[in-house]
């Protein structure tokens, strides 16, 4: 059926004799993204349309900065592992690597070390991390997931360590970031929107960004085409290592202490949160609006079941529901419009196949 | 006697190609029908379809006597089709005795596998077959050939009415020829009717009894062996009207600087170094079988890969890996066109503006819309819409907006393996007419084929591999589809 679109072209080709380009129509990538999106939106307004009939005081401005700064350690880490997922990366060791630096920045403020000081020794641990999980990963081949599975215990069990399993307390270190107002607005939501603001740019409006889709659709192609493929990942790891340390330092002030518990668990959420946005683990698929989404609807529904007073047990119930639902959905969604795609290019479709899979078609299974 | 294998009136399109026309084909057991055409004939596809991997448009396939209905590979195999095919499919960790019977793994009583009479069988199995490979051994440990004649001990390992051989001696020496020849006439004389896919018409005299000929398509020629020779086989392969059709061109100028050039490069599977110049404006064809070392060379000079030894200069600078190499100007378009070359899934506007072609820091959605709406133009890509996903453009189209990747670039140097694989045959002569356009423009054009008519019709000049050496450099103009086909055919040892 590829003939009929060609002609087609062809004939407006002769006929029409542009001299400019057509007019601009979405690209199907975003139309996509906004079917991802569209979801999230409805499942945000419901919901909380539906708590604050229950309860009013839950769609005041009030309670939308709490939520917002509640999941801004969240949001920055989702940031950041956005542009990983879309390149075909993953780090799991987000999570601890927040309880580490901070109760490593609480210890040196406890030691009597300035901000500046704390901030930069915090952000350059994360770099660290990000450099030595770059390099490993585009270097030395090895899976993202299992390298970073090992981060995760070590960082956790450096934090506890440092910690000696207790909190540490912190006088007014980073104050203004954990309960300053700018701007009329509370200092953790004004970080969040930030640096979601600034990825957004980075990950859609700039080369770098472009190149991380590219990276994840295809590796080999991105490679051939001239991308230095390593030295992007391993700018990809760094940038989100860094950012995930910034979480940290955001973690501490807002807890006023260096709890080696704090990040606990977050790098599930942090993926569950992306993946709702529409990130694809396997690679080159995400946006960081629907990402800033994903973080805001698990925000609000874990707000929505407090206020609705639902017993904490069932919390991480009801966000690992919505998340297998949303990926349900959408593989159904996805796998009706393959079908419908493929009976109108039947041929084109089956022989793309074909030829990405010339082993299997040719030997049949080779076990039976 | 009932044909071992048949097919009647088989048709198969592809978008954009006829890959079978109207062909029937019959092959009676105990003997070897040879079936020979140039690349893009339709053989590949005819034994597709034959082994069920493929389902016709039009036709039936016979094999013993019974229809396959059902046109899948497991179909034709439960009637006792087995197929060698062309490239490797060995599990490297296991033992090769495990390979050999993977497919027919020996079981106890319990159901459970008995490893030792796994290797048990599977020795003598190979040592039936008279190969002598141990069946202890770790798979992946040996070499092309060896697991080449694996896959075969694996092909036979079940008694089989119908064994396809597709392009068996591409990777063998001179003594693994001789065991694969063996082994072919024990099955004949057990009664499996063979299918032989060649390029080497010195082996079909050996070794076939009947011999098919397909042309674009369509079957042109079958007779008996011994009814027929060499000369005349090649003829009916290649149709002498258009085969020698060199498209016009600029004449080289004398002086042209050499941009590229690689010296004493040696590639896999060789150990005589290799020279190369490529000269501003000049399209140099590589020819050769595949395995013969044309892509290696192509990927030496895109700087895809490093020669284990010599240099690549790039106006005398030495080459580095390929980004770099793409930053300098060289581009290069694969062979895998889906996997290598494209972000499939991907819209056209980003597929054009990846690697250096991206010359901006910022995407600018407007921008690079126009600019890819423009590189589409000047590429000549029928594509209206650049934000469409790149995998909805025909094969020639989307082998056209590689191109335009690589205009945008601004290269000087383009690299090219099976540029016009998959492509229609109109389209075909517009990627030719572009690709000498660009040559015209001084841009050094390097391509890789195994289509004849192609080097013949763009070549300035033509080199010939064969096992990773360069046998041959024929002038552009005294090239012709069949001479290249000779220079490659020829058996190594005569070299």
């Amino acid at each position: 059926m590829s003939l009929t679109t060609t002609d087609r072209v062809e004939t407006g080709e002769q006929g029409g004799r542009r001299t400019g380009p057509p007019p601009y129509r979405l690209q199907f990538s975003t139309t996509a993204a906004l079917r991802t999106v569209l979801p999230l939106v409805i499942a945000l307004i419901a919901v909380s349309l539906y708590t604050d009939s229950q309860n009013p005081a839950f769609l005041s401005s009030g309670n939308l900065q709490n939520v917002l700064s509640q999941v801004a350690v969240l949001g920055i880490l989702v940031a950041g592992q956005t542009f990983l997922l879309i390149g075909g990366q993953i780090d799991l060791s987000v999570g601890s690597l927040v309880s580490l630096v901070a109760v490593v920045s609480a210890k040196l403020f406890a030691a009597g070390y300035s901000d500046v000081v704390v901030v930069a020794v915090a952000l350059g641990m994360g770099v660290g991390v990000g450099l030595v999980w770059g390099l490993v990963v585009a270097f030395l081949d090895v899976p993202p997931f299992i390298l970073t599975l090992g981060g995760l215990s070590v960082f956790a069990s450096l934090a506890l360590v440092l910690a000696d399993n207790t909190p540490v307390p912190v006088a007014d270190g980073l104050d203004s970031w954990g309960f300053g107002e700018w701007f009329g607005i509370r200092a953790p939501v004004v970080l969040l929107l930030g640096t979601l603001v600034v990825a957004g740019v980075l990950l859609h409006l700039t080369r770098f960004g472009r190149t991380t889709f590219a990276l994840g659709s295809s590796r080999a192609t991105t490679y051939l085409a001239g991308v230095p493929v390593r030295r992007h990942i391993v700018a990809l790891f760094t940038l989100n290592s860094t950012l995930a340390a910034f979480g940290g330092l955001l973690m501490m002030a807002r807890l006023a202490s260096g709890d080696p518990r704090s990040g606990a668990g977050l790098e599930l959420a942090v993926i569950a949160a992306a993946v709702l946005g529409g990130a694809a683990l396997s690679g080159g698929r995400g946006t960081m609006v629907g990402s800033a989404l994903g973080v805001l609807v698990l925000g609000t529904v874990t707000s929505a079941l407090t206020f609705l007073q639902v017993p904490g047990a069932y919390q991480s119930l009801v966000t690992g529901a919505i998340l297998i639902l949303a990926v349900v959905v959408t593989a159904v969604a996805e796998t009706r419009a393959a079908s419908s795609r493929g009976l109108r290019r039947g041929p084109a479709a089956r022989a793309a196949v074909r030829a990405l899979l010339p082993s299997a078609s040719r030997r049949g299974k080779p076990t039976d | 006697m009932t044909a071992a294998i048949s097919c009647t009136g088989i048709t198969k399109g592809f978008p954009g190609v006829l890959a079978l026309d109207d062909v029937s084909i019959t092959v009676r057991p105990g003997t070897v029908h040879a079936l020979l055409g140039e690349n893009g004939a339709g053989k590949s596809t005819l034994i597709r379809v034959l082994t069920g991997a493929e389902r016709p448009d039009a036709g039936t396939v016979h094999i013993g006597g019974t229809q396959l209905r059902q046109h899948t590979p497991a179909a034709a195999r439960r009637l006792g089709v087995r197929v060698l095919p062309q490239e490797r499919h060995i599990a490297a960790d296991l033992s090769v005795g495990h390979n050999v019977l993977l497919d027919a793994v020996p079981r106890t009583v319990l159901g459970t596998v008995s490893a030792r009479q796994v290797q048990r069988r599977a020795q003598e199995h190979l040592d039936a077959l008279g190969l002598d490979l141990d069946a202890h051994a770790r798979a992946g440990d040996l070499t092309a050939a060896q697991q080449q004649l694996v896959e075969l001990a694996r092909t036979t390992a079940r008694p089989a009415a119908v064994v396809v051989l597709d392009e068996p001696t591409a990777s063998l020496a001179g003594d693994e020829v001789a065991v694969l020849f063996r082994v072919v006439r024990q099955l004949r004389d057990r009664g499996s009717a063979l299918l032989y896919i060649s390029h080497h018409l010195h082996e079909v005299f050996e070794l076939a009894d009947r011999a098919t000929v397909l042309r674009n398509g369509r079957l042109v020629h079958e007779t008996e062996v011994a009814d027929t020779d060499h000369d005349s086989l090649l003829r009916h392969v290649f149709d002498r009207d258009v085969a020698h059709t060199r498209l016009p061109r600029r004449v080289l100028p004398t002086d042209a600087p050499v941009v590229l050039a690689a010296t004493s490069v040696t590639l896999p599977g060789s150990t005589r170094p290799v020279d190369v110049d490529v000269r501003a404006g000049e399209v140099i064809a590589l020819s050769g079988p595949s395995g013969a070392g044309a892509s290696d060379l192509a990927e030496v000079l895109a700087g895809v890969r490093v020669a284990s030894q010599g240099r690549v200069l790039l106006d005398g600078a030495p080459l580095g890996a390929r980004p770099a190499a793409a930053r300098a100007g060289i581009g290069f378009v694969p062979s895998d066109r889906k996997r290598n070359a494209l972000l499939l899934e991907r819209a056209i506007t980003e597929n054009l503006l990846v690697g250096p072609a991206a010359k901006d820091v910022w995407h600018r959605p407007f921008a690079s819309r126009r600019t890819a709406w423009e590189a589409l133009r000047a590429g000549r890509v029928k594509a209206d819409d650049p934000g469409r996903p790149v995998r909805t453009l025909s094969g020639g189209n989307q082998q056209r907006v590689v191109f335009a990747r690589w205009l945008l670039a601004d290269c000087r140097v383009l690299v090219l393996d099976q540029p016009t694989a998959g492509v229609d045959v109109g389209a075909k002569f517009d990627i030719y007419a572009q690709l000498l356009e660009l040559a015209a423009d001084g841009v050094a054009v390097v391509v890789v084929s195994s289509d004849y008519e192609e080097i013949c019709a763009l070549a300035d000049r033509v080199l010939v591999l064969r096992g990773g050496d360069v046998v041959a450099d024929v002038a552009g103009d005294r090239a012709t589809p069949d001479g290249l086909f000779a220079l490659e055919s020829m058996p190594l040892e005569t070299r």
